[in-house]
């Protein structure tokens, strides 16, 4: 249960609200800020949002003050519903926000109140701020919005990939005080939607509902911004939905509808819904398979392991990029190993039968980290991106490290086999090398909800992009050779401004949003062709000279192989090319040099109906279910040869 | 010249230098590269350059290839002498390089060795080079030098300039430059080879900012001085600079003298903790790894402290046990210097800090300097308000632990000479103001403002002037005549450098914390390393009047009449020309300038230590 320390006998002029999650380094620098106030008459509401570290014992001293009281949640339950309950706490009648990595300077709540009082119609005050380092003003988006906060807010900047915020939002909570009740105005919880528009939505409610907002003219407080601050988690450069789950505690069972405004959104019981109630039925002989890193692209993959009878546990990086999916995860039946003191004994205490340690270059420190623990269980490492990185990070040795230490490798192709072979000058002992691409979808998704095409319909030629338009240039050239781009993901669209707004002059580009894996042969299938990456690649046969390009296979490959659509890629006679490798071994693949000649491949029907069948024939192989007893296989060759 | 024909059956044609320096990871790749060449008369001489990471095992097998030869160096000895080591041993009429990093297409030799062939023979050809990944040029990286990989020259007498002569990362004055002479030099124009792009590249941990003295001194674990001059900074000549405290004996301890050990980093004026080894106390060193470049990190140049294994510094600390640790200094020393206080087996621990809080929460080190700030057995800080703030952030930290106020890189006594120069401006009758470093808040207008009231703005520091390259531009279009541009200036020739000037510029900015420490940025907190410059060459302090805020360096100079507050130009002027001011303000100057050594400060610090150390008891 829910402890609260007892409230105070008066009712205070303004109610403060702190809600706080692991901010025990942070809290004694807002809680003074507050007993600093030239103003007295407050009470402060902290709410403990279950956090894990000392807060408690930091906050006990203050609770001598019989303004502040102290309510703890049992478990972390997200900024929306701990503000939610410190507003049905508070018994003041204007409410204004701390969060315990904030501050206020002294005449914060003087002046809010003096302001808000002076003129009774005024709903919502706010004081200038300081924030992001020397940035101050009084509001998140300058002086410009003082006077027209609802249309500001209405009307918020143009997504800038490289703004330090991309919200739209005008207040920090810190700088605003408001009256308190506002009947239907409230924070939207965790169970709702988790977005960085979360302080946004709530100031617009509240202007709706008739708050009339006012500037009191002067900075007096201060949004701390520091790298663990909730923003920057939810949609920072740095942020994402694996670092927001992990940061929360958040773990199986529990379903986030991520709508971050920096990054990808996924609804998650939209997305993966499906493998709710699917549970593992581990088998006789089935393994216990560690995953340790991070996963890449479609995560849900792993449950293919579940399904054949084998148990899985997650050990993960405690800082993937945005774009890369880390447990804690809501589906499935992954026991999740946190990345604390204790990893180790719990990592001994679960006893798996083996590591597989995966996949990109931001797992390598933790992999590192397995290998020095020294803990006596055979390591197979999958490798994806990549090589070069790795370099450039300065990760090299550790990669060559990992490489050598492991007991099994996995490699996503062999070209990217044979370039190690020559990076490290060493033969591939075959008995210890798997090759399988990285993040290959899951199987389920490979339904037969077949779509007409619709170039039967109206005879032009339609392509798809998924994903990022690499190389689809001059896009003016593509249209003139009659071909229509249908650009698909809201994430890609706000990425690329340029490029889609010169394709929809064409009229040859057609805007479509996020396609999920559910709708992949559904929608996707009605498409003659997809692309590819499309680059120049001068390796010349040579793979000393190759780089990612020729070296990766992109996700989008697995997408194309479930909607039975040939690929698009650019033809690059002597050079020496993953995907162009696979494309000729499944014969997919339309390769051509400029875009007339490839108008021309498409508009040969009987071609691209053989193209579309031979994809159609291969796709399961592009599903990582297929795979799955093999790998395993390879996983109980490398255990046998450890064991010796 | 050799021609085909006088070419003896199996000799070598080329001799590719190899030198390598912990480079294991690397090293097989660029082996293979060689190997799959189309041209087979080559030999390779590796010259193992001190390496302590297993690359003798690594290229064991290379060595059946009776082509290869590998020679190791006893210890590090830098790329130039490497080179000449192997210069001295190649065996063919044309010398190639292949860094252990680096990367050979199959046709690089046999490509370069054809333009050999041409009339006038060059000295020297080159081949175009894909670098930073994926991009590649034809011929030389613009802004670089002609990287060794891409480079074929004739053998010759000349030598590559060595650590011993000067450290640099530009290549054509180490030795290209000394082949023009001989010839010239030609391109083939093909992309033949890769200039590996990784962080760990020599001339990256020698260039600045990223690189530099104190980077490349930790990676290559450089016991000696160095004359140190990149292509962008400054020149640093430690073997003079230090030679006065290298070449002295050893204090001898004193009865009652502290084992004092440092962890973390120095920073400027590093030297000043000699001041504690002259009285008496005795001095190691455990450093943080991966410094900036003004991270000073041992082995120090100035001698007299003994430096810990950073591996296993564990087992070290209990074998000397230290009295005290001081804990020092900036943000980059914070992970290190929590890791120790949390290793710690219960010695007297006292952390001093400087720049900054606010770089802290930026980073994500607020959580470690909070644990530093915290659980220390006593505290250092840099200045009265930099203490009042840490009061208000983390509350009741202030006054748990015994503490002081000591700026963290104060310079050593002996640069504060007498030798004072004549002022310019009783020559000329102008009036002549110094920037020793970055002309923080001094925008191109601001030096416009000051040359339209007569100021001149004499601005040091090569490496700076690089950086600020488009800000000189704007600012003499606006000021013409009146910016004057110096080289840096090192620490012996302070005084009589910057006393010809009036006075001297500390970063020029308009406080907003309005007198509330919690509002307080850097700026405000902050005492620049500058103002021991200032001070003491005798010159009063520049900065704006900032009333009613709290500002460190305006405490400072108006507590202790240091320098000139203004809110505008022309005040400015008015004041500089105010001779009574100006000599009444030198003269205050100059009495008080021992007080901005460390030197004056030390018998405080090390009674600071014993009172940690009975407290701790």
């Amino acid at each position: 249960m829910a402890e609260t320390s007892a409230p105070p006998q008066l009712t205070p002029r303004v109610s403060v609200l702190m809600p706080t999650f692991k901010q025990a380094a942070f809290i004694r620098r807002a809680l003074e800020s507050l007993r600093a106030q030239s103003f007295a008459d407050w009470e402060l509401i902290i709410v403990d949002d279950g956090t894990p570290d000392d807060t408690g014992g930091v906050v006990a001293p203050y609770l001598a003050d019989p303004r502040i009281r102290y309510h703890r949640l049992e478990r972390n339950r997200g900024l929306g519903a701990a503000l939610n309950i410190a507003t049905g706490l508070a018994r003041g009648r204007y409410l204004a926000y701390l969060p315990s990595d904030d501050l206020y300077y002294p005449e914060h709540l003087t002046r809010l109140v003096a302001t808000i009082e002076a003129e009774p119609p005024i709903g919502l005050v706010y004081g200038g701020l300081r924030w992001a380092g020397n940035r101050g003003g009084p509001t998140l988006q300058g002086a410009e919005a003082v006077g027209r906060e609802a249309a500001a807010l209405a009307n918020p900047p143009p997504f800038d990939q490289r703004a330090p915020l991309t919200n739209g939002n005008l207040f920090a909570p810190v700088q605003v005080l408001h009256r308190r009740d506002w009947p239907g105005v409230r924070w939207a919880e965790r169970e709702e939607v988790v977005s960085d528009r979360l302080e946004a939505d709530f100031w617009r409610a509240l202007l709706a509902a008739g708050a009339r907002p006012a500037y009191v003219d002067a900075i007096t407080c201060e949004w701390v911004w520091h790298d663990a601050g909730r923003t920057r988690i939810v949609a920072g450069p740095a942020g994402g939905l694996a670092r927001y789950r992990a940061h929360y505690g958040i773990g199986r069972g529990e379903w986030l509808n991520w709508q971050p405004t920096r990054g990808v959104q996924v609804d998650e019981r939209a997305r993966w819904g499906r493998f709710a109630e699917r549970r593992a039925l581990p088998g006789p002989d089935g393994l216990t398979i560690l995953l340790a890193g991070e996963l890449g692209f479609n995560p849900e993959r792993v449950l293919a392991f579940e399904e054949a009878g084998h148990r899985l546990a997650g050990l993960w990086v405690a800082r993937p990029e945005p774009w890369d999916a880390a447990g804690p995860f809501p589906w499935g039946n992954i026991v999740d190993i946190p990345l604390d003191r204790r990893w180790v004994e719990r990592v001994r205490a679960l006893d798996p039968d083996v590591i597989y340690a995966l996949l990109n270059w931001q797992a390598l420190p933790l992999i590192e980290a397995v290998l020095d623990a020294k803990l006596g269980i055979p390591i197979v490492f999958h490798f994806k991106e990549g090589p070069f990185i790795c370099l450039e990070h300065g990760l090299w040795p550790l990669l060559l490290r990992v490489l050598r230490e492991s007991d099994g490798r996995v490699f996503i192709n062999d070209e990217m086999a044979d370039w190690f072979a020559l990076a490290t000058d060493d033969t591939l002992d075959p008995e210890t090398t798997f090759i399988l691409d990285g993040d290959l979808p899951k199987g389920d998704w490979f339904d037969e909800r077949w779509a007409p095409k619709l170039s039967a319909a109206d005879g032009e030629i339609h392509t798809v992009c998924p994903g990022r338009p690499l190389g689809l240039d001059p896009f003016e050239e593509i249209a003139a050779a009659g071909i229509h781009v249908h650009f698909y993901g809201d994430h890609f669209h706000r990425q690329h401004p340029n490029w889609a707004r010169a394709g929809l002059a064409t009229g040859h580009m057609h805007l479509h949003p996020t396609v999920e894996p559910e709708g992949w042969v559904r929608e996707l299938s009605r498409y003659d062709a997809a692309w590819g990456h499309l680059f120049d690649s001068d390796n010349g046969g040579d793979l000393r000279r190759a780089t990612w390009d020729d070296l990766n296979l992109p996700a989008r490959l697995g997408t194309f192989a479930a909607a039975g659509l040939p690929w698009i890629l650019r033809d690059n006679p002597d050079a020496r090319i993953a995907t162009h490798a696979l494309a000729r071994r499944h014969d997919v693949g339309l390769f051509s040099r400029d875009y007339a000649d490839l108008a021309a491949q498409l508009r040969d029907r009987r071609r691209l109906a053989t193209l579309t069948t031979n994809m159609r024939v291969a796709r399961r192989q592009f599903a990582f279910d297929t795979h799955v007893d093999a790998l395993v296989a390879f996983f109980r060759r490398v255990m046998r040869r450890h064991a010796e | 010249m050799d021609g085909e024909g006088q070419i003896e059956e199996g000799a070598p044609r080329v001799s590719v230098l190899m030198p390598t320096f912990n480079q294991v990871a690397f090293i097989r790749r660029a082996l293979e590269s060689l190997l799959a060449q189309t041209l087979a008369a080559w030999e390779l001489l590796i010259v193992d350059d001190g390496a302590t990471d297993g690359t003798r095992a690594a290229i064991e097998p290379f060595l059946a290839d009776e082509r290869i030869r590998y020679e190791r160096l006893p210890e590090n000895v830098g790329l130039g002498a490497a080179l000449n080591h192997g210069l001295a041993r190649a065996r063919a009429s044309l010398i190639a390089y292949l860094p252990s990093d680096d990367l050979f297409y199959p046709e690089h030799l046999a490509s370069l060795i054809a333009h050999f062939a041409a009339e006038p023979t060059p000295a020297l050809a080159y081949s175009g080079v894909r670098h930073t990944y994926n991009r590649a040029v034809t011929g030389q990286i613009e802004g670089y030098p002609l990287q060794l990989a891409q480079v074929m020259h004739r053998r010759t007498d000349d030598r590559w300039l060595e650590r011993g002569e000067l450290v640099t990362d530009d290549l054509e004055r180490m030795f290209w430059a000394q082949l023009r002479p001989h010839g010239p030099f030609v391109g083939t124009a093909r992309v033949t080879c890769e200039w590996v792009d990784h962080p760990d590249q020599r001339h990256k941990i020698i260039r600045e900012p990223l690189g530099g003295i104190n980077p490349y001194r930790a990676r290559y674990g450089v016991q000696t001085p160095l004359r140190f001059h990149t292509s962008v900074g400054n020149r640093i000549d430690e073997v003079e600079q230090y030679r006065r405290f290298r070449e002295r004996p050893a204090t001898p301890p004193a009865e009652d003298g502290l084992k004092i050990l440092l962890v973390g980093e120095l920073a400027y004026n590093a030297e000043r903790v000699l001041a504690l080894e002259e009285r008496g106390h005795t001095l190691y060193g455990l450093w943080m790894q991966e410094p900036y470049w003004f991270n000073t990190v041992g082995p120090v140049p100035f001698g007299h402290v003994e430096d810990l294994p950073r591996t296993d510094w564990r087992t070290a600390v209990r074998r000397i046990a230290p009295d005290i640790i001081y804990g020092l200094l900036n943000w980059q020393a914070v992970p290190f210097v929590h890791q120790v206080l949390l290793d710690n087996p219960g010695i007297p621990f006292v952390w001093h800090f400087k720049e900054g809080p606010f770089i802290c929460l930026e980073k994500g080190y607020w959580p470690r300097l909070v644990d530093l700030q915290t659980r220390a057995d006593g505290q250092i800080y840099s200045s009265p308000e930099a203490r009042d703030w840490f009061a208000t952030a983390i509350p009741g930290a202030v006054d748990a632990v015994p503490s002081l106020v000591l700026d963290g890189d104060l310079p050593k006594r002996e640069w504060f000479t007498d030798r004072r120069s004549a002022r310019l401006s009783a020559s000329d009758g102008q009036l002549h103001t110094v920037v020793p470093g970055r002309p923080i808040g001094l925008h191109p207008w601001t030096v416009g403002e000051l040359a339209d009231v007569g100021i001149h703005l004499h601005f040091y520091g090569d490496f700076t002037q690089g950086v600020w390259r488009g800000w000189i531009e704007k600012a003499n279009r606006v000021a013409e005549g009146y910016l004057h541009l110096h080289p840096n200036v090192d620490q012996p020739r302070w005084v009589e450098e910057f006393s010809r000037y009036d006075a001297g510029w500390l970063h020029l900015f308009r406080s907003e914390n309005a007198g509330d420490v919690r509002r307080a940025n850097w700026d405000d907190l902050n005492y620049p390393a500058r103002i021991a410059t200032l001070i003491g060459a005798g010159l009063p302090l520049l900065q704006y009047e900032n009333a009613g805020a709290i500002v460190a360096a305006q405490n400072l100079a108006r507590s202790r009449k240091l320098g000139l507050l203004f809110n505008d130009m022309g005040q400015l002027r008015d004041q500089l020309r105010d001779e009574v001011l100006m000599g009444r303000l030198r003269d205050s100057v100059w009495s008080q300038r021992h007080e901005f050594t460390f030197d004056h400060h030390a018998d405080r610090l090390v009674a600071f230590f014993r009172d940690v150390i009975a407290t701790k008891r």
